[in-house]
């Protein structure tokens, strides 16, 4: 990507998602609909008219359910990717701090982690425990720290043998100190980076299980659970397999960009290979 | 080689004991695990009865033994949903989860490898710049969306390829009639890979494009075909061999929902349905299967890795 069109991009995929947010805590209002108001005699109504977007099989205004639904999609992709960078960051830095034993063990949960088919033990985990967005959160969470702790462990690593952290040590700062004053200032920009794609995976995550119904549960409208409605009534309605997907996409991309822009501007050396 | 290979094979069966702990942890330890099936009306003794005879009351350790040993023999308990044998069920549909990734994976593999080789023999033009946007987009668009988007197009509106299934009702065993069935759930299976195989391809390719070895077979006169075809792309598809692993766990990771989506027989599908019914021990089976699969898979790629890049470094990590 050329300068001008990474900065222009990034500017594009920012605006995006503000937009976004102020639309989701706006729209209720604005349109002047709940999104739970059911009205059967204007069920399936088209684009246009009193509901902009058209309604849902139950008379439910699409456009109010797409920004309700938005709120439970960035709320989990958030908090999910919060504690997912924090766990990681804990068991990346411990394992880049004791070579040896922890170190061995902590990479191989990593691995183990990567090397499971990851969406079964969701799958199992959410029916068990009862879907709900507590749930949601905490297995999204637990399946995606991994990159977080790769990173933060080799910045560890590399930083470890350095002269001013050797400096630091002989003055007497520990672990804990260096990790918060050496380390992690390093660190910055891959965390950033993967906690940006780290948002973008816990919504697709969050959407294909709320289709499949163990994530969000109806009534409570999130993109996921309204395509799964949409599917049945792809004939008569079609467009409302449209709209929610096409908001995901169009989330998801802005954060993949977002990412890569960052990774650019935080990143120089590593974005010119 | 061998004590490479011996380490693959140990962290493959830790990884298999890791993920069997796992689910039958959280399968006990669950609210809505073994003990609710007991009826709430039962007498305080009855229920202890039962609890006993389930061996609920033992340590867990216990539990996780004697469950795990019945398991190696194939005795992975009855289904709650149907009341078959686990292991038949499961068996049942592997053929159909196999089938289905393996075309995933060809469907990457080509569209993967033929884009980024495209898109780095002509960097920076406008085909590199749209090849580069459309991964993006790849990465980006919601699996379950992309098929219910195209079942939209291509079976409601022009009506060309079938909705859902395997195969037309009355129709058996058509080569061809499977084949119409199978190319959406493939490129939507296969979507995400591709993505991922058309960028490290034109990474691997860039690289390998600036060598040394490069400059001289062009300078012998090599035609240019003989140059690309023989002396680049083999070298740029060795690392590319590397993400090989992690698309097939990405695969078959992906098979809940392409088959849910798609209506696609398959072990994902039955993995939703279990879920659907609180089926636990044929949940446990399925994510046990799948990883067995999954692991072996990798320890193959594994053995290719070497087998193709005789460089590689076997005493390190």
């Amino acid at each position: 990507m050329g300068e001008l069109r990474r900065q222009r991009i990034g500017a594009l995929a920012v605006i995006y998602l503000v937009l976004l947010i102020a639309l989701t805590l706006a729209v209720p209002g604005l349109t002047g609909y709940r999104a739970d108001q059911i009205d059967l005699t204007a069920a399936l109504a088209p684009p246009g008219g009193a509901h902009l977007l058209g309604t849902d099989e139950s008379g439910r205004d699409e456009l109010t359910r797409l920004f309700v639904g938005a709120r439970g999609s960035l709320t989990v992709g958030l908090v999910a990717m919060t504690i997912a960078v924090t766990v990681g960051t804990l068991v990346g830095a411990l394992a880049g701090f004791r070579p040896g034993v922890v170190d061995g063990a902590l990479m191989l949960l990593t691995d183990a982690f990567l090397a499971v088919p990851i969406f079964f033990v969701l799958l199992t985990t959410l029916i068990l425990f009862g879907p709900s967005l507590v749930n949601l959160v905490i297995v999204i969470s637990l399946t995606s720290w991994m990159t977080a702790a790769r990173v933060v462990r080799s910045e560890v690593i590399r930083v470890r043998g350095l002269e001013f952290v050797s400096a630091a040590r002989a003055v007497g700062a520990r672990d804990r100190r260096i990790l918060v004053r050496h380390v992690l200032p390093q660190a910055t920009p891959s965390i950033v980076v993967a906690a940006s794609l780290g948002v973008a995976y816990a919504i697709l995550i969050e959407t294909a299980l709320s289709y499949l119904g163990v994530g969000v549960q109806p009534p409570q409208p999130s993109w996921g659970n309204m395509l799964t409605n949409a599917q049945q009534y792809i004939y008569t309605a079609p467009l409302l397999a449209v709209y929610p997907g096409l908001l995901i996409l169009l989330t998801v991309l802005a954060l993949n960009y977002l990412a890569e822009v960052l990774r650019a501007i935080l990143d120089p050396m590593a974005a010119r290979r | 080689m061998k004590a490479y290979l011996a380490r693959r094979i140990i962290f493959g069966v830790i990884v298999l004991l890791l993920v069997s702990v796992a689910t039958f942890t959280v399968v006990r330890l669950a609210p809505g695990g073994p003990g609710v099936l007991v009826s709430p009306d039962l007498p305080a003794s009855e229920v202890a009865r039962i609890r006993r005879e389930l061996g609920l009351d033992e340590p867990l350790s216990v539990q996780y033994w004697a469950w795990f040993t019945k398991s190696i023999r194939g005795d992975f308990g009855r289904s709650f949903m149907s009341g078959r044998p686990v292991l038949e069920m499961v068996t049942e549909r592997l053929p159909a989860t196999l089938l289905l990734a393996g075309a995933a994976f060809t469907f990457a593999l080509v569209v993967g490898v033929g884009s980024g080789i495209a898109s780095a023999l002509r960097p920076n033009t406008i085909l590199d710049h749209a090849l580069t946007a459309m991964a993006f987009i790849g990465i980006s668009t919601p699996p379950f969306w992309l098929g219910i988007i195209l079942i939209l197009v291509f079976s409601v509106n022009l009506r060309v390829l079938p909705s859902s299934g395997m195969q037309t009702l009355g129709i058996r065993g058509s080569p061809f009639d499977l084949l119409l069935h199978l190319m959406m759930p493939a490129a939507v299976l296969g979507l995400l890979s591709t993505a991922a195989i058309s960028r490290y391809t034109r990474a691997a390719m860039l690289g390998v494009l600036r060598q040394d070895y490069l400059r001289t077979a062009r300078s012998k006169g090599l035609h240019e075909r003989v140059t690309l075809m023989r002396h680049a792309l083999r070298n740029a598809l060795i690392p590319v061999v590397t993400v090989l692993g992690v698309t097939l766990t990405g695969l078959f990771g992906g098979a809940p929902v392409t088959e849910s989506v798609f209506g696609w027989p398959g072990m994902g599908q039955l993995a939703v349905q279990a879920a659907r019914f609180n089926d636990y021990t044929l949940i446990m089976a399925i994510t046990l299967f799948i990883s067995v699969v999954v692991v072996v898979t990798n320890l193959l790629i594994d053995v290719l890795y070497v087998v193709i890049d005789p460089r590689i470094d076997l005493t390190g990590g």
